[in-house]
């Protein structure tokens, strides 16, 4: 019965087989992104004799219209596109989470105010957003970072604020309080702990969005900007019906990752959610 | 207690005979006149806005050492009651003294000096404790936050609670769910006990267990009680337990309470009409001697909005009269054993037919 709180989240996120295999597809993809500049047999901008050739020995993936390594590009790609997901989450989630549990615990005016400008920011079409943020801001890697976590935050910030209520009225916070605890002391040492799962299974979910998210603006050339590599920027050839047609071996590599990528974060996601609550049977 | 003081008239309840020392004849805990008003949400955009009288003007003492049951049925105010002297609610009139001093005018350091000695324990057993924390540190965080023990220390005091309530000392590394109800509950005890206070407000402690365990509970409450001379506030719906832990027990109904006294004598001769009911409505394991029908009231509780004139109970009384729905019946003496300077023999009900006024 003596285990730490992580050895028994371990112990109940393996029962979760599809959650486990994702776990590892992830890391297995997240390091052949990290190690991208090591394994990677070209550079990814570097420009070939072969045009549009398809996979061969010297290029395993082919290459594209313009001579680039497409196995190189998908490497460097995968990082752009990681590195959005992660950044993006990142702060989107501390966002939601600050905002989240000041209009929970505040309650009042303050509440009202912070879930108004959710419910504006929830409502508002973000490819408009985003259509404007390029108009302003020269569209690139830092750009959709940013956009994309200023656009993700309400749901984190409901889902705080919804799990802040229904715990200020649980016997537990309520008996810190009669002890004399201050509400910063019983925010950050009674309610947060237990709101940590589920802003935890939601990031996860919030991280397969963005990874999504940016590949669609990359694809319609609002995000990554060309020379830099992303999946979604690389899924820009399939525009063409002749490369959709003829050159399979340009989007279906990419295609393919950004689907495993995502199912596999939000299989982690599931498992977590069943792996981190102690009162699961497990 | 012994007569129902007006709500505007808050003064600290003063020991009787001048003889004793005033240490002892101070009660622990004085409720005076507290009232819990709720704005009701109305449907209507412009309607004025009812109010639900919760807690209605009630008056009570508690003495060191004792435990005072509060019953009656769902929404009587009961659970506000303990709410109210807890400090997670503030009262609309009203106030509470504890040993003499304002709980709800005091200052910071007081208050906080004053959370320490008012401790709850909870029907829920689960909801009450932090279920992503061991059973360690839900004991040692109120006693390092509030510095009574410090960290060498608290590890030999959270045995030493554990040992009290009856549980092996591996306990304090596992989390709440591995518990069963009865387990958590003794749990809460310890929580509640870390802090030595010198009252704790039971809301419903037992209700939700079954009938063995309920038994154990209270018996450890009791034996507690004995060991270190620690108050109870039992609140419940059912006069079963509270009969069986109270030494005095009021009866709520509808915000006020309509009966008090010593718990033998409220439950063995019961004044009230409510109460009567209350009594029947205890099981008899006894199935020749069937539950007197006609001490189950008829009808429905009145709204806590609208409340009607006169006796609050009158429109499901037997005995009600005209009287009845036209004045309100005040806490009046209906036997005594005697004078011990602070009412604790005193029997007293709200009713007309019980004081012989009808």
């Amino acid at each position: 019965m003596e285990e730490s709180y992580l050895k028994s989240v371990i112990r109940r996120f393996r029962y979760h087989k599809a959650g486990v295999i994702s776990f590892w597809v992830v890391v297995v993809i997240a390091a052949l992104a990290i190690l991208a500049p090591v394994i990677a047999p070209y550079a990814p901008d570097a420009i070939n004799p072969e045009f549009s050739a398809a996979p061969s020995a010297a290029h395993w993936l082919g290459t594209d219209q313009i001579g680039r390594d497409v196995l190189s590009r998908l490497l460097y790609g995968t990082r752009t596109s990681l590195l959005v997901g992660v950044a993006a989450t990142l702060i989107s989630t501390v966002i939601g989470v600050l905002l989240g549990l000041l209009a929970g615990y505040v309650g009042g005016a303050v509440d009202q105010i912070i879930m108004r400008i959710t419910d504006m920011v929830m409502s508002f079409p973000y490819i408009l957003l985003i259509l404007v943020a390029s108009v302003i801001f020269k569209p690139g890697l830092n750009s959709i970072i940013l956009i994309l976590g200023f656009v993700d935050w309400p749901g984190v910030a409901r889902l705080v604020r919804g799990d802040v209520l229904s715990l200020k009225e649980r016997e537990f916070v309520q008996g810190s309080r009669i002890a004399g605890m201050t509400k910063s002391y019983i925010m950050f040492s009674d309610i947060l702990p237990n709101v940590m799962g589920d802003i935890l299974v939601f990031a996860t979910t919030v991280m397969a969005t963005s990874i999504l998210d940016e590949a669609a603006l990359s694809f319609l050339g609002l995000g990554i900007q060309p020379p830099m590599a992303s999946l979604g920027n690389m899924l820009n050839g399939a525009e063409s019906v002749t490369v959709l047609t003829t050159m399979p071996w340009l989007w279906v590599s990419p295609g393919l990752l950004i689907i495993v990528l995502v199912v596999s974060v939000n299989f982690v996601g599931d498992a977590l959610r069943d792996a981190l609550d102690p009162s699961s049977v497990r | 207690m012994t007569e129902k003081q007006e709500v505007k008239g808050q003064e600290p309840p003063e020991g009787k005979p001048a003889s004793q020392s005033k240490e002892k004849q101070q009660p622990l805990l004085s409720v005076r006149g507290l009232r819990r008003l709720y704005k009701e949400e109305s449907p209507k955009l412009f309607a004025r806005p009812g109010y639900v009288h919760a807690v209605d003007g009630i008056d009570f003492d508690i003495w060191p050492g004792e435990t005072f049951g509060l019953v009656g049925e769902s929404g009587c105010g009961k659970s506000t009651t303990g709410r109210l002297i807890a400090g997670i609610e503030e009262p609309t009139e009203g106030t509470v003294f504890y040993r003499g001093k304002d709980l709800y005018r005091m200052s910071r350091e007081e208050k906080k000096s004053i959370r320490t000695q008012i401790q709850m324990i909870f029907q829920d057993s689960y909801a009450s404790l932090n279920p992503r924390k061991r059973i360690y540190d839900i004991l040692s965080e109120p006693m390092l936050y509030h510095k009574i023990a410090d960290r060498e220390h608290v590890a030999a005091r959270i045995d030493e609670l554990l040992e009290m309530v009856g549980l092996p000392e591996n306990a304090k590394r596992r989390y709440p769910n591995e518990f069963s109800g009865g387990q958590r509950q003794r749990i809460a005890i310890a929580k509640a006990l870390s802090l030595n206070p010198s009252l704790i407000i039971c809301d419903e402690p037992v209700s939700a267990l079954d009938m063995s365990i309920q038994a154990q509970i209270l018996n450890l409450m009791k034996d507690l009680q004995d060991e270190l001379g620690v108050s109870y506030l039992f609140i419940a719906h059912g006069l079963g337990a509270v009969h069986y832990i109270s030494h005095r027990i009021s009866v709520m109904y509808l915000g006020k309470i309509v009966e008090t006294g010593p718990g033998r004598g409220v439950f063995s001769h019961p004044a009230h009409p409510y109460t009567k009911a209350l009594i029947s409505a205890v099981p008899i394991a006894d199935p020749s001697k069937p539950n007197d029908p006609n001490a189950i009231p008829s009808g429905e509780v009145p709204s806590a909005v609208n409340l009607p004139q006169g006796c609050r109970f009158a429109s499901r009384c037997p005995f009600a009269e005209d009287k009845c729905r036209q004045t309100e019946p005040e806490l009046k003496l209906i036997a005594s054993a005697g004078q011990d300077g602070k009412g604790l023999t005193e029997h007293l009900a709200a009713c007309f037919y019980a004081a012989g006024e009808l």
